[in-house]
């Protein structure tokens, strides 16, 4: 979406935000994030959770929760809608999410998860594998090499994400992990993008639909 | 060290291990860290005069029956000095970075006397209204002649700034009605409203009687 009529809906989406809503971004500048987005065949390149309301702090926007290179952190939400030129926004949701699920994926994942590191390894051998594997040995090595590089304790953006909502929601786990076997649930887990965020059934678009 | 069973269901971190369990903490309880590996820390200390040399906020205090097990402050910190990483600011963590490493850091937690629940909740909605607000610093380089000269410290002291017990101090002060801001000013003497946000400094609060210690009093 472009950053003028992107800066003239998103108050009104802002004040419909609601605790656990996700957030896509997309920056429209940078290698890095060009990287991820031409990876991932994905128009979006990072992603977080909406911690707090608008109407739970008065005066200032949205709280959001997401992983950056020091780690999960919460931020305000203006350091993306101050700078609709650099960066796009896009709302996904996940349906049914009653206040008490809200309380429980603040309460029991988020603050339980705050400093945790980021998964530098995981993100370079995301990007290495998709890059690679059309030339070499195909996916069954990058996997594996994949696999040593992962940290399971720690997260990218959107595995943090995805993790979030298989912890606090055990009984839509399977609405949410759409995967036949336990393998693909684990790998599909670990190698979770912003882009499977965008494709995934399981939450809904609120705002800014694209793929 | 032997480790100490707080419950059935909690172990103790390094830092309890020393200094006993940290009692059940409230929102907006004020925490005294004490950082034991940085010389400029050290500077800070000698210059106002105190045990401590940072402080932060409980925001969210651990609380087991809603599965909470950890407790989540805000601060306001720039990170170390000459560090490459850019400056915080008023950041929130787990109280855990600072329990769990006693070779690094020591800590203390106060209470402001007498505050309701509503007032609690206002000082933390307070703090979370300026997470991401950027660290106005002391300059580094004036601890040195502060560390060896009164005037210097005093000149040092003086310095208009954003800072970590700063915030705090606004943080109470506006979430007080108009009568009862006196019972949250720390810092002795006359002060405007603006004065006491930049020039309070950790040792103002630690040392005010407006605060009750409840853990590691120093």
């Amino acid at each position: 979406m472009k950053p003028a009529q992107l800066q003239k809906v998103w108050p009104k989406i802002e004040a419909q935000l609601q605790i656990g809503d996700i957030l896509l971004f997309h920056k429209r500048k940078g290698p890095i994030s060009r990287a991820i987005q031409r990876e991932t065949s994905s128009y979006w390149n990072h992603s977080g959770l909406v911690f707090l309301r608008k109407q739970d702090l008065q005066y200032t926007g949205p709280l959001i929760v997401e992983a950056l290179n020091l780690g999960i952190e919460i931020h305000q939400i203006k350091k993306y809608t101050d700078f609709f030129e650099v960066f796009d926004i896009g709302v996904k949701r996940f349906s049914g999410l009653t206040g008490s699920d809200q309380e429980k994926l603040v309460t029991t994942f988020i603050l339980e998860n705050l400093d945790v590191p980021y998964d530098f390894s995981r993100i370079f051998s995301i990007l290495l594998t998709k890059e690679f594997r059309n030339y070499l040995l195909r996916s069954k090595f990058f996997f594996s090499f994949t696999k040593r590089l992962i940290h399971v304790d720690s997260y990218i953006c959107s595995s943090f994400v995805h993790e979030a909502y298989l912890q606090f929601s055990k009984a839509d786990r399977n609405r949410i992990e759409f995967d036949q076997t336990e393998l693909e649930k684990i790998e599909k887990r670990e190698m979770y993008s912003p882009s499977d965020l965008a494709r995934d059934d399981a939450f809904e678009w609120v705002f800014n639909p694209q793929k | 060290m032997t480790k100490q069973k707080k419950n059935k269901f909690e172990i103790l971190t390094a830092l309890e291990n020393i200094h006993g369990p940290i009692p059940e903490l409230k929102a907006a309880d004020i925490i005294f860290i004490r950082h034991n590996k940085s010389i400029m820390r050290r500077f800070l200390r000698k210059i106002i005069g105190s045990y401590w040399d940072h402080s932060a906020l409980v925001l969210y205090p651990r609380d087991v029956v809603s599965n909470r097990t950890k407790t989540i402050i805000i601060e306001a910190k720039k990170p170390a000095f000459l560090s490459i990483i850019p400056m915080r600011g008023v950041a929130i963590h787990q109280l855990d970075k600072y329990t769990a490493n006693p070779k690094a850091y020591d800590i203390g937690i106060g209470r402001v006397h007498g505050l309701s629940e509503q007032q609690r909740e206002r000082v933390v909605t307070f703090m979370l209204m300026n997470v991401d607000a950027p660290y106005w610093p002391w300059t580094h380089w004036l601890l040195l002649p502060g560390y060896f000269f009164k005037f210097a410290a005093r000149y040092y002291l003086n310095q208009q700034r954003f800072s970590c017990s700063g915030l705090i101090q606004k943080a109470f002060y506006d979430a007080m009605d108009w009568d009862d801001k006196q019972q949250v000013i720390f810092k002795s003497g006359m002060w405007s409203p603006i004065e006491l946000q930049e020039l309070t400094n950790p040792a103002d609060i630690a040392d005010s009687e407006n605060i009750e210690w409840v853990y590691n009093e120093r």
